[in-house]
């Protein structure tokens, strides 16, 4: 490599350096935009899928009407004999509208299926479990967002439940999910089973649902089956019924914002356009003065590959890296409240940081070849031709 | 040095368009020798220098530079025949606006293997010679009709060049600048550099030490 044509490439960036800087901006936009939906959809999938993988392959409710309802909690005893069913559980469970804040919780019944979310007891909440022991009155813990909202109400180490009943319910905030399971727990309260029932007026006999176990794959289909000719009032769904609607939501906004991203491509097509279609007069004149003062050919094309690499490659690695910023250290503001808005309360955790070569090659390879390929072709077309104009 | 031999230049060749740039030149400059090359505008003289430069090719006939045709030579080789031997001094200079006088004259050597101290120490002759020290960092957009015509002198003599070829270097000047170039030009040639200039300024045909007179009129020499 000849250092010389190096620094004089480099140096003579700074020339037409609107011009040059214009390009920079954009392209690192479109990488920034790129890189960023990418990575958002990638980490919340990953995030998406840690949690998925903890969902039992079954959930059995009751319907009414139409309607998810409440069922007899002895069916569990029932489905638990089916060949294939490791475990069956009901649930209890339900929403608590929270109307001074408009937003609903999700209330569980802590049981021992804690195993559903994957997590050991210990690992769960940020108090240590021995203080329960000391507390007087019920108890509840709660995600993260539900602290936040609850505190803004003056709720501090207790809260008022209102239950189905017009009753008011107080309980003893004992602890906080842990930040890592916050995408699962972010709207979460955990409460004693019997609390439950209480708040939401669910008899000792029922459940919300029945969570099923099946551990061999193949034997899931059948036992869906067998629940659903025993229990015909009931609806089934299944895990992977679950997994593939999250798919297509994530499917679906992530088309959305690639759709947006077709402005972005359609301005820089345009440069690529304008640049490929070719060069301004002065650039020709310049490339016919090198030409006349002894450049190559190659010389001329090392140059605008020197130029139009360190362009794309610096656009390239600016996106990228405003992206990851944007992304993991930001924690995308608005990009990411729009791709996880299902949710009542929207989680405020951490995407987890991922650098996936897909990602990036595919970025890559949108960006930079084609804007060197747009700036060395026209060079070369200019180049070839007799420099002999100069001279008149 | 330089050798034409029943040269034609056709321009557009068998097309609608066709043009006779030059027909059967026949000619022969020796080293060191000062050839005034007269004629109109049009007459051809852009298109002989094209020729020596290996900016273009010969329709037919030969042309021959220390010995070697460059007739036929690819344009790479051609390229460097011009970095290594020949200056041009171009009519309206074809300086690049926006580089400092440094980087317009050190243009042919960016792509040469000239270490960057060599580059300097050679520079720094000629900008001394040119009395072009004190403008080394300043913008060519910057300098004087006559600061850039010497900035033009010293990008042709960077490559210490055997032939300097001059194309109607004086059109765009007041006449104590003409006096100046004349005065360069007469150095140059005390150094043994060939040079052709090519001009239909009356002001050359009077120097005494301009070796030889070339008169060219629609592409045929007189």
């Amino acid at each position: 490599m000849n250092l010389k044509l190096l620094d004089y490439g480099l140096r003579s960036l700074w020339r037409r350096f609107w011009k040059r800087f214009t390009v920079i901006i954009i392209f690192s936009l479109l990488v920034f935009l790129l890189v960023s939906v990418f990575s958002i959809t990638t980490s919340l999938q990953k995030e998406l899928g840690i949690t998925l993988e903890a969902l039992p392959e079954l959930i059995v409710q009751k319907m009414s009407g139409g309607r998810q309802t409440i069922i007899p909690a002895d069916r569990a005893y029932e489905i638990a004999t089916i060949p294939g069913v490791s475990t069956a559980i009901p649930r209890v469970w339900g929403y608590y509208y929270f109307a001074s804040a408009n937003v609903n919780f999700t209330v569980v019944g802590q049981d021992p299926d804690l195993e559903s979310y994957k997590l050991k007891y210990s690992e769960l909440f940020d108090l240590n479990a021995s203080l329960l022991d000391t507390l007087s009155e019920p108890y509840f813990f709660a995600g993260r967002g539900v602290v936040d909202i609850i505190n803004k109400y003056y709720f501090k180490d207790e809260f008022f439940f209102i239950t189905s009943n017009g009753q008011v319910l107080t309980l003893a905030l004992a602890g906080t999910f842990t930040d890592e399971s916050v995408l699962e727990t972010n709207d979460v309260i955990l409460m004693p089973e019997d609390v439950v029932r209480e708040l939401f007026d669910i008899y000792e006999d029922d459940a919300t649902d029945i969570v099923v176990r099946v551990p061999n794959p193949y034997e899931i289909e059948v036992v869906k089956q067998k629940i659903q000719f025993l229990y015909p009032d009931c609806r089934i769904v299944s895990k992977s019924q679950i997994e593939s609607s999250y798919q297509n939501v994530f499917d679906y906004k992530s088309g959305l914002f690639l759709a947006l991203l077709i402005p972005a491509f359609m301005a820089f097509f345009t440069m690529v356009y304008d640049k490929s279609s070719g060069l301004s007069l002065e650039e020709k004149r310049e490339i016919g003065i090198m030409k006349a003062v002894g450049w190559r050919v190659e010389d001329i094309l090392i140059l605008k590959l020197i130029e139009s690499g360190f362009i794309s490659l610096f656009s390239f690695f600016s996106g990228v890296a405003l992206s990851f910023f944007f992304v993991y250290t930001l924690d995308a503001p608005i990009l990411k409240n729009l791709f996880i808005g299902a949710g009542n309360l929207k989680p405020s955790f951490q995407l987890i940081p991922m650098i996936d070569i897909h990602i990036l090659s595919l970025s890559f390879m949108a960006i930079v070849p084609i804007y060197i390929l747009a700036t060395i072709i026209p060079a070369w077309k200019t180049a070839i031709i007799d420099a002999d104009e100069v001279m008149r | 040095m330089i050798r034409f031999d029943a040269v034609d230049l056709i321009f557009n060749l068998g097309q609608v368009n066709e043009v006779t740039a030059l027909k059967q030149i026949n000619l022969s400059i020796q080293k060191n020798e000062f050839t005034l090359l007269r004629g109109a505008s049009g007459s051809g003289k852009s298109s002989i220098f094209s020729l020596i430069a290996g900016l273009v090719k010969p329709t037919s006939g030969d042309v021959v530079i220390d010995g070697k045709s460059i007739a036929k030579i690819p344009d790479n080789h051609a390229a460097m025949m011009r970095r290594d031997k020949i200056g041009v001094i171009f009519q309206k200079f074809n300086l690049i606006h926006d580089l400092s006088v440094f980087d317009n004259m050190t243009l042919p050597l960016v792509p040469s293997e000239m270490s960057i101290r060599d580059i300097r120490s050679r520079t720094e002759g000629i900008l001394n010679d040119l009395s072009l020290m004190d403008k080394l960092d300043t913008s060519v957009r910057y300098l004087s009709g006559g600061e850039q015509q010497r900035v033009a002198i010293a990008r042709a003599l960077i490559n210490n060049p055997k032939i300097i070829l001059a194309d109607e270097p004086t059109a765009n000047l007041d006449q104590a600048l003409v006096e100046s170039f004349l005065q360069i030009m007469h150095r140059l040639k005390g150094k043994g550099i060939t040079i052709l200039l090519a001009s239909h300024d009356p002001i050359f045909s009077d120097l005494e030490w301009v070796d030889r007179t070339i008169d060219i009129s629609h592409g045929e020499l007189l």
